[in-house]
């Protein structure tokens, strides 16, 4: 029991978005949030992230009460990566990040070499250890949102959620960012990200949880929820599932 | 936020070709010789220091010894001394009257006079100008200075008087000083004949960069100077408009309101730029002026009448009346 | 899998020993850099107390320094040019800090006390003290400015505030209160009796006449104001990576902006109450630090206080030496020196 959300009921502007969700996530579990635009997908993201308040229901992590827990604590043992509208930030991806190393780190407390053997790890966890000395503006999408992940994984943290990480990257990108998120799982750390993108999310994630109409759809393993009429039910539009010939993956389509 | 910055510098200029101007301007006349002190001071009874004097401040300041290095901080402060009877060692940048104390040690400008310049000269008097450095800042920090420091300037004719007599104390030259108080007193008098029973209206008139008109009310210089002469100053008791103390804004319909049959004008900015009496003309409202028409838009000197108020207020007064008789 | 790790634990020995290096490598850099700063403050500061409108010898001034007698050497260096060097260290230190704040709280690197109407807002204030009460102590004129500095911070916080701060609205919100307060300031001046030429040093930013009398008044704001600034750097590194990153972080992005926005008035407030309306120092002294030692504001906020420093003690001695015995403000300086270096950093570094 990593991280768990207790029947949350979740408001957006004063609108209840969410009703009753419940949602655990387990240690080294790639989890990906899938459903239309303005289902609630990011809200609930950013309520287990300790960035949106629920209205009723509690988040634990590892049995502590997320909003109760001080900021930096929370920030030390979740990272949690908004979708990435700063692009004029004008680091390079080494600096970058050093700075998720500020929830361990004490003004008085220069950094130390453990930091930077932290930050090392992170950098070639995320392939980013050769593009260290870039700054992020000569970077192509996918480098860059592996330069923010390699800052969220810097924070040490043992959940790491992710809104839309492949947003705006074209398709060798959004692979080459899911593989390295799924190797990361490897270290125990659990991986919940937000994706638009069904056929990402069936091909890399260990669970998928469907958001629709104000409450969970579905939640479990790709080849228990890729259901044809399901999928339709969920998105409002006729789906298919495909069985790909060579890998015997499912793979889901609009009809 | 250029607009802003433009404004700024605008005023630095305006001021910096004020302190500038101070240099600029200055009478040739040499006829007032000015003996020396030091020698003159001998003769009389040295033992009667230290002796108390009260300033201009209304400040009582002993002093230890008749002084023999003094440090003047404006060019009024200067006149005073020579006036009096004494010679400085040190002298504000833009003082170039009498011609003696320009052979003084520069000690910075009226209004940031350096103190490590001052302290240097090792002065047993500080002169500081009454006017300009009352403001307190600046009053502490001279007040500051080793040595005796006195505050002699002159906002009209009366503290001319006060500020010789309270020299000749401080330097032991009361007979000198009295001679020339006595001196100023004559050229009263003879200017106030030279326009007896002539009905005299006129007003004084300064620029700023804008070319907005300001004129002397009574409370400045050459408006107590105006008011010696019984000379009428329309401006005399407008209430204070505008940044120059003593003077105030004058709008174009007032001008044309009060109409005066001879404006007098002062320029602070040196030559070749246009004198205020070459330009007042040429504003078309003014066209109908009485004076424009008659001539009699008179520029003035800047020294006498504006920048260095002081001991040389008889030429002042002298000039008043050559320029207001005439017609 | 009983206790998931962190990434970083599996690294390999190679990179631990890298690690270890680096750290080495680290504090070089850090000794060598606070070697050059108290290098270059201490050149500046004998240089500062040997030259003036008086010459001193190299010797004599630092006899003056060290001496107890009652000297003419003695008096110039203590009375007059020490407190003049140490009020330039701390007015060109606190625009620094207060410019790194303010660029790190708008995300904006054009953003300093002038632009952001701040110095504007302590100079109204000391405007208004100055007309109102001519008489006023040096108590009461730092009181006056640093509450302007405040309050002007302040404003421009409610004006930009909209359920949350907005780094954007920030910025209009300063530039446009920065032109109201300007405005306010010549229209007071312009209206007032008090002396126009006594003036100048005010609106260009001068030094003259600096006492002990202002330093002991003004140095326990800026001190503490330049510990706070310190204190909040870490949390400017978060902010600087937007908002919902630096709540990721464990930082409270408007919380931090009220106390950055806060200490930036206080510094701005005191460095006005010195010197005037000193420009441009704020601005650059924080690009400077960046290109000398990279974007970490832990480091670059101690640097922009070091830079800003030599470059308003620089600016003093030129704006001192130029038309000696008479002095130019050293605001005038401080753009003519700082302007052309950013100009070649931007050019040729970046």
């Amino acid at each position: 029991m990593s991280l768990v959300a207790e029947s949350l009921t979740l408001a957006y502007r004063g609108r209840e978005v969410l009703r009753d969700v419940s949602l655990r996530i387990a240690p080294g579990e790639f989890v990906a949030i899938v459903g239309p635009n303005a289902s609630g997908k990011s809200t609930l993201m950013r309520a287990v992230g300790r960035a949106h308040r629920p209205q009723i229901g509690r988040v634990t992590l590892d049995g502590d009460d997320l909003y109760r827990l001080p900021r930096r604590e929370v920030a030390r043992r979740l990272a949690f990566l908004p979708q990435l509208t700063e692009t004029d930030v004008d680091l390079t991806v080494e600096e970058l990040a050093w700075r998720g190393r500020l929830p361990h780190q004490r003004v008085l407390r220069p950094a130390t070499a453990h930091d930077a053997q932290v930050v090392e790890g992170a950098l070639r966890a995320t392939d980013s250890w050769e593009l260290r000395a870039r700054p992020l503006g000569a970077l192509s999408g996918g480098e860059r949102q592996r330069a923010w992940i390699a800052l969220a994984l810097a924070q040490e943290p043992r959940v790491l959620l992710l809104d839309e990480p492949t947003t705006f990257l074209d398709l060798r990108h959004q692979l080459e960012v899911m593989e390295t998120l799924a190797a990361l799982r490897a270290d125990g750390l659990s991986v919940v990200c937000v994706l638009h993108d069904l056929a990402l999310g069936a091909r890399y994630a260990d669970r998928l949880v469907g958001i629709a109409r104000g409450g969970i759809a579905f939640d479990g393993p790709p080849e228990q929820v890729l259901e044809a009429g399901l999928l339709s039910d969920v998105f409002g539009l006729p789906m298919d599932v495909l069985t790909e010939p060579t890998t015997g993956r499912l793979v889901p389509v609009p009809r | 936020m250029t607009l802003f910055a433009r404004r700024w510098t605008g005023w630095l200029a305006l001021l910096l070709a004020g302190g500038l101007l101070l240099a600029a301007a200055c009478d040739d006349d040499d006829s007032d010789a000015t003996p020396d002190a030091a020698g003159d001071a001998e003769s009389a009874a040295a033992a009667d220091y230290p002796r108390d004097v009260v300033d201009l401040l209304g400040r009582t300041v002993t002093i230890e010894a008749q002084p023999q290095r003094i440090v003047a901080l404006s060019p009024t402060a200067v006149e005073f001394v020579y006036a009096a009877g004494g010679t400085v060692v040190g002298r504000s940048s833009s003082v170039t009257f009498p011609a003696a104390a320009a052979a003084a040690t520069d000690i910075g400008t009226a209004y940031q006079p350096s103190m490590e310049a001052i302290l240097a000269l090792e002065p047993d008097l500080v002169v500081a100008d009454s006017i300009i450095h009352a403001q307190p800042q600046l009053r502490d920090l001279i007040e500051g200075l080793p040595g005796a420091v006195v505050f002699a300037g002159a906002d009209g004719y009366d503290d001319v008087l006060t500020g010789l007599t309270m020299m000749g104390e401080a330097l032991d030259t009361a007979e000198t000083a009295a001679s020339r108080i006595a001196e100023i007193e004559t050229a009263l008098a003879e200017a106030r004949a030279a326009l007896a029973g002539v009905e005299v209206t006129a007003v004084v008139l300064i620029a700023d960069r804008d070319q907005t008109l300001y004129a002397a009310k009574r409370s400045s210089w050459a408006g107590d100077l105006l008011d010696r002469l019984d000379v009428t100053n329309p401006a005399a008791e407008q209430p204070d408009a505008g940044p120059f103390p003593g003077y105030t804004a004058v709008a174009p319909e007032i001008l044309i309101q009060f109409d005066p049959p001879v404006i007098l004008t002062i320029t602070p900015a040196p030559e070749p730029a246009p004198r205020l009496s070459t330009i007042v003309p040429q504003i078309p409202p003014f066209a109908g002026l009485a004076a424009v028409r008659s001539g009699r838009v008179i520029e003035m000197d800047l020294e006498l009448l504006l920048q260095a108020p002081g001991p040389r207020v008889d030429e002042a007064l002298a000039e008043l009346a050559r320029v207001l008789g005439a017609g | 899998m009983s206790a998931p790790g962190p990434p970083g634990a599996q690294l390999a020995a190679g990179a631990a020993a890298s690690a270890r290096s680096w750290s080495a490598e680290r504090r070089r850099r850090v000794a060598r850099a606070a070697a050059l700063a108290a290098a270059a403050l201490a050149v500046l500061g004998v240089a500062s107390i040997t030259l003036g409108s008086v010459t001193l010898g190299v010797g004599e001034a630092l006899g003056g320094l060290v001496s107890r007698d009652e000297s003419f050497a003695r008096t110039v260096v203590w009375e007059i040019r020490v407190p003049r060097y140490m009020d330039a260290l701390l007015v060109g230190a606190a625009l620094g800090v207060a410019g790194s704040l303010l660029q790190a709280v708008t995300r904006n690197p054009l953003a300093d006390p002038t632009v952001m109407g701040i110095s504007g807002a302590a100079g109204l204030a000391t405007t208004f003290a100055l007309v109102l009460w001519p008489a006023a102590s040096t108590w009461g004129l730092v009181g006056a400015a640093t509450a302007g500095g405040l309050l002007g911070a302040g404003a421009i916080l409610a004006i930009a505030w909209h359920g949350a701060v907005s780094p954007i609205r920030l910025t209009l919100a300063g530039v446009a209160l920065s032109a109201f307060f300007g405005a306010g300031i010549v229209g007071l001046l312009a209206s007032s009796r008090t002396f126009l030429e006594l003036s100048l040093g005010f609106l260009a930013g001068g030094l003259y006449g600096s006492e002990w009398r202002e330093l002991r008044v003004v140095a326990p704001l800026v001190l503490p104001g330049l510990a706070g600034a310190y204190l909040l750097s870490g949390r400017l590194n978060a902010l600087e990576l937007g908002d919902e990153v630096a709540t990721g972080l464990g930082v409270a992005p408007d919380r931090t902006r009220l106390l950055a926005l806060g200490l930036a008035g206080v510094l701005t407030g005191a460095a006005v109450a010195v010197a005037g309306l000193v420009s441009f120092v704020g601005l650059v002294s924080p690009h400077l630090a960046r290109f000398a030692v990279g974007s970490d504001q832990r480091y670059r906020l101690v640097t922009s206080a070091v830079i800003g420093a030599l470059l308003v003690g620089s600016a003093d001695l030129v704006g001192r030496l130029v038309i000696r015995p008479a002095e130019i403000p050293m605001g005038i300086f401080t753009a003519a020196v700082g302007a052309p270096f950013l100009l070649y950093l931007l050019r040729y570094r970046a």
